[in-house]
């Protein structure tokens, strides 16, 4: 039994490995492309749309709508990075159905790059909408000698976000193997159906946190700069 | 250790890819397609809303017209009630016309045959009636009962008023004195000289006498002076009797004539 992905190693040649890890990402990638191709290949901008459209829109409509209520502006420059945060968690988690599937969130591996995509994307979004100083000078408010706090806290919440999915979703495997083979019927196929439950809410939780840093960074100087304007409540981090 | 940084790296790499991937077919066509949809839904229901208001608008104008064409046709046809009222009023009181002028003119003709009947039957009646007197008189008539009858004509001259002798005087004075005595019989000799004496002793002397016979008498005798006529027959009373019925009989058609005509100003009721 692997407890990471990462160690089921299919090639290997120098610093450069394929793993299942990075095979199984490949697939979901693949599978996603196909299916926005395939559902955005004939739109239409009539009454009358097909069902594969409906979905596509009711997803990313819902998407939208969550990021516009999280963050009380317009959805647009964030919907692809948190929409794709979500979408790709979610379907990876939704595809553990398949049997010898493993879902490439079980590795901490890639949980840790999603973290570190939202620890950079955070700076980004805030440099992108207020500029390099101003962002910077956040850092640095209310004194200096805050700056040390401000970092770890960065540190700590990506690694938090990157812990929190993979033990989730590997706990979720590992709980079905043992299931498995201790009581092999019916109990690992409702902890199956559990997990999959689990698996699209660690999707949730990981975008709506992601989307709360990238705005509380932005946040904070709005609020800097207007302070009568109110804004949503900065949120704890887990 | 469970982090693979090199694997990590290219899930990092692979995020990014993916990232992309559904920014180019997914987001991208989506949110274009739903905000072209957006907005052609709200040109629609605009559009809907105008179309709505424009059909509201003709509407009440619609509505407007069909008000105005039933108060005309209201209009009209309380008109055309009132003028085929009239006419029916004026037919009603044409044919009643029609039909009293039809019924006065036949009453009129009804009574008038009537009227033709009965003054035809009337006259004929009478005629029969005198016919028949006459003839059973005739039939009756003898010489005994001429004698009688002499007698009884002698009897009223001698009875006559003063002021009729003398009228009759008077006329057979201008005439000559010539008497004419007309009888039905031939009369005897001795009766006439009993008639002469008689007429002579009332009448004065001198008198001349003519006698002559006449089937018209019936029965007794006739004295003519002219002018005037003494006469005691059966044939002057049906003369007499002749005149009073032909009297009567205008005196009669005289009432008819004026009854008809109360009948025929007359309306009948209705």
């Amino acid at each position: 039994m692997e407890i990471s992905l990462d160690q089921w190693v299919l090639f290997c040649r120098g610093p450069v490995l394929l793993n299942a890890t990075i095979l199984y990402t490949w697939l979901v990638m693949a599978l996603l492309g196909l299916v926005s191709w395939l559902a955005t290949r004939r739109l239409s901008t009539s009454e009358k749309i097909s069902p594969w459209q409906n979905l596509m829109e009711v997803l990313v409509g819902g998407m939208r709508e969550q990021i516009r209520q999280i963050s009380q502006q317009d959805p647009g420059p964030f919907l692809p990075f948190i929409g794709t945060l979500f979408i790709f968690i979610s379907f990876s988690n939704l595809l553990s159905v398949l049997p010898g599937y493993h879902p490439p969130t079980c590795s901490l591996s890639t949980t840790s790059a999603l973290a570190i995509c939202v620890l950079v994307a955070v700076p980004f979004y805030g440099i992108a909408q207020h500029g390099l100083r101003a962002y910077l000078s956040h850092y640095l408010a209310p004194t200096v000698l805050m700056l040390p706090f401000h970092i770890i806290s960065e540190l700590s919440r990506t690694l938090a976000l990157a812990v929190r999915l993979f033990g989730n979703v590997m706990s979720g495997s590992l709980l079905g193997t043992v299931l498995l083979a201790v009581v092999p019927l019916f109990f690992p196929l409702a902890m199956q159906l559990l997990e999959l439950l689990i698996g699209q809410v660690q999707a949730f939780i990981f975008a709506v946190l992601a989307t709360v840093y990238i705005v509380s960074a932005a946040q904070a100087h709005e609020e800097k700069k207007q302070t009568l304007r109110p804004g949503p409540a900065k949120p704890e981090t887990q | 250790m469970l982090i693979n940084w090199f694997t990590v790296a290219a899930q990092i790499v692979n995020f990014l890819i993916l990232v992309a991937l559904l920014k180019r077919f997914l987001y991208g066509p989506i949110v274009a397609a739903m905000t072209a949809r957006e907005s052609k839904i709200a040109a629609n229901l605009t559009e809907a809303r105008q179309k709505r208001q424009e059909a509201e608008q003709t509407e009440a104008s619609l509505s407007e017209k069909i008000r105005e064409i039933e108060e005309q046709r209201q209009e009209m046809l309380s008109v055309a009630g009132r003028q085929a009222e009239a006419y029916k009023k004026e037919l009603f009181s044409q044919a009643r016309q029609e039909v009293d002028e039809i019924r006065n003119k036949w009453a009129a003709s009804l009574k008038r045959e009537k009227e033709t009947f009965l003054q035809n039957l009337k006259q004929s009646l009478a005629r029969e009636v005198l016919v028949i007197t006459r003839r059973a008189l005739r039939e009756m008539g003898n010489v005994e009962l001429e004698q009688q009858l002499i007698e009884v004509f002698l009897d009223r001259l001698r009875q006559l008023a003063p002021e009729e002798q003398t009228a009759i005087r008077e006329s057979v004075k201008g005439i000559g004195g010539e008497l004419l005595i007309t009888t039905a019989f031939e009369l005897s000799e001795e009766i006439r000289r009993k008639i002469a004496t008689q007429v002579q002793s009332q009448f004065g002397p001198g008198l001349a006498f003519r006698f002559a016979t006449s089937v018209e008498l019936l029965a007794g005798i006739e004295l003519l002076t002219g002018s005037r006529k003494l006469a005691w027959s059966h044939g002057s009373f049906l003369d007499s009797l002749e005149e009073t019925l032909s009297q009567a009989f205008q005196e009669l058609e005289k009432s008819d004539k004026h009854e008809a005509g109360t009948f025929g100003t007359a309306h009948p009721p209705g």
